[in-house]
């Protein structure tokens, strides 16, 4: 499976391990507290000790289309079908890649839990940042959730 | 012979001819009233169960008691609602104890609760408010109100339940005349014929009081995620983007 390059905190030298995998299609760093599974059926996830998730899905860019556009069509995707309740929305900028950020109120288990979804788009490929926990959690959780997408870096 | 003399006063009193005097009184009645009293005995029951509060009988209004024929001006007809929604929601539990509080707030109460739906009765005279409210539970689906004007069938127990009256006044009167105890006998027998008559007509019409006054509104929860899945898919043909959520994310290992 194609791996990306993952760094550790206070790391945040992305591009320095770039292709070292030599197919490695986006690189990530992450947060402390954060653990990244070696083997996950994701390109990456990642996961704190009261089970807070991180994580990066990579699709192709089939067929071709905008950040906008598909920034839409993921956003109706989880209000209407997965009911997702959408609390912020803001434009994102990582390491010079643009993205659209969005929040999301769910429940788990009879318990509120956070969704942010932040979207990246290259001519050839579509990323999910996704970072997931209990809204009890959020506070604390919030900054290693901006860090980790701040983070994110596409690479093809 | 006393015995054909009490049995014409019988039938006098009555209205019925002697038994084994197969004449066309008993035919000349409606088919339907002998089915009306057959129902009667079981629906009795079931408006038992499922008592309103004592002061919604006395919100009817009270028909004038006149011919069989004569129809009632539209405000004094008598009608049983029965509504049900369909409502998408998230989370069920939640929005069933919504619903239970919504009937509550307007005075009704509650008679089924399932995992999915439940059945709650209204005053009738709060249908729209209760219809309204419990729409907002949700995203409503699918809504159907159906009425069954029961204003002939109610005029025609009415009339039936003063007429049996009236003859198990005249056969107490009779019973005071009699003389001998074959007579007391036939008497006291139609007596309790005509009592248990009574009995039925004034449970059937009790159960159509409190089906009038308290309206039925059954309310369907489907979830919300699933509900809309199948639309949504038809509509966007990127597979990807089903993929995305917490739900796999927390599952993924």
């Amino acid at each position: 499976m194609c791996k990306p390059n993952v760094i550790s905190f206070p790391l945040l030298v992305l591009s320095a391990l770039a292709g070292a995998s030599g197919c490695a299609t986006f690189a990530v760093a992450t947060p402390e507290g954060y653990v990244a599974l070696e083997k996950s059926s994701l390109p990456y996830k990642a996961v704190s000790a009261e089970g807070a998730v991180l994580a990066v899905r990579v699709f192709d860019n089939r067929p071709r289309a905008t950040l906008r556009f598909w920034a839409h069509v993921l956003d109706a995707e989880l209000r209407s079908r997965q009911g997702y309740r959408p609390t912020i929305v803001r434009p994102i900028t990582a390491h010079g890649a643009a993205g659209i950020e969005r929040h999301y109120i769910t429940e788990i288990g009879g318990k509120k839990q956070v969704h942010i979804v932040a979207l990246f788009v290259t001519d050839k490929r579509i990323y999910c940042v996704e970072a997931t926990a209990e809204a009890a959690q959020l506070q604390r959780e919030r900054a290693r959730f901006d860090a980790f997408i701040q983070s994110f870096k596409p690479l093809s | 012979m006393p015995n054909r003399w009490i049995l014409s006063l019988l039938a006098l009193a009555t209205g019925l001819p002697p038994a084994g005097c197969a004449s066309s009184r008993l035919l000349e009645r409606p088919r339907g009233t002998l089915v009306a009293a057959n129902n009667a005995t079981g629906r009795a029951s079931d408006a038992s169960r499922a008592t309103p509060p004592p002061s919604a009988a006395n919100r009817l209004q009270q028909p004038r008691h006149g011919a069989r024929a004569k129809a009632p001006p539209n405000s004094q007809r008598y009608v049983i609602y029965r509504a049900r929604l369909t409502l998408a929601v998230f989370k069920r539990s939640e929005a069933l104890s919504r619903a239970r509080a919504v009937a509550k707030r307007l005075g009704g109460y509650m008679t089924v609760l399932t995992e999915r739906s439940i059945t709650l009765r209204v005053p009738s005279s709060r249908l729209d408010a209760a219809l309204s409210a419990l729409g907002k539970l949700g995203e409503l689906l699918r809504r159907d109100i159906r009425g069954q004007d029961v204003t002939e069938q109610y005029l025609d127990l009415e009339i039936r339940l003063k007429n049996a009256r009236a003859v198990r006044v005249r056969l107490l009167a009779l019973l005071a005349k009699a003389k001998g105890v074959k007579d007391s006998v036939l008497i006291e027998r139609e007596l309790a014929r005509v009592t248990e008559q009574i009995e039925r007509l004034e449970g059937r019409l009790d159960y159509l009081k409190k089906n009038v006054a308290y309206s039925t509104v059954t309310v369907e929860l489907a979830h919300k995620r699933s509900a809309r899945a199948r639309a949504l898919r038809r509509r966007l043909p990127f597979r990807w983007v089903r993929e995305v959520g917490v739900d796999s994310l927390l599952r993924a290992y």
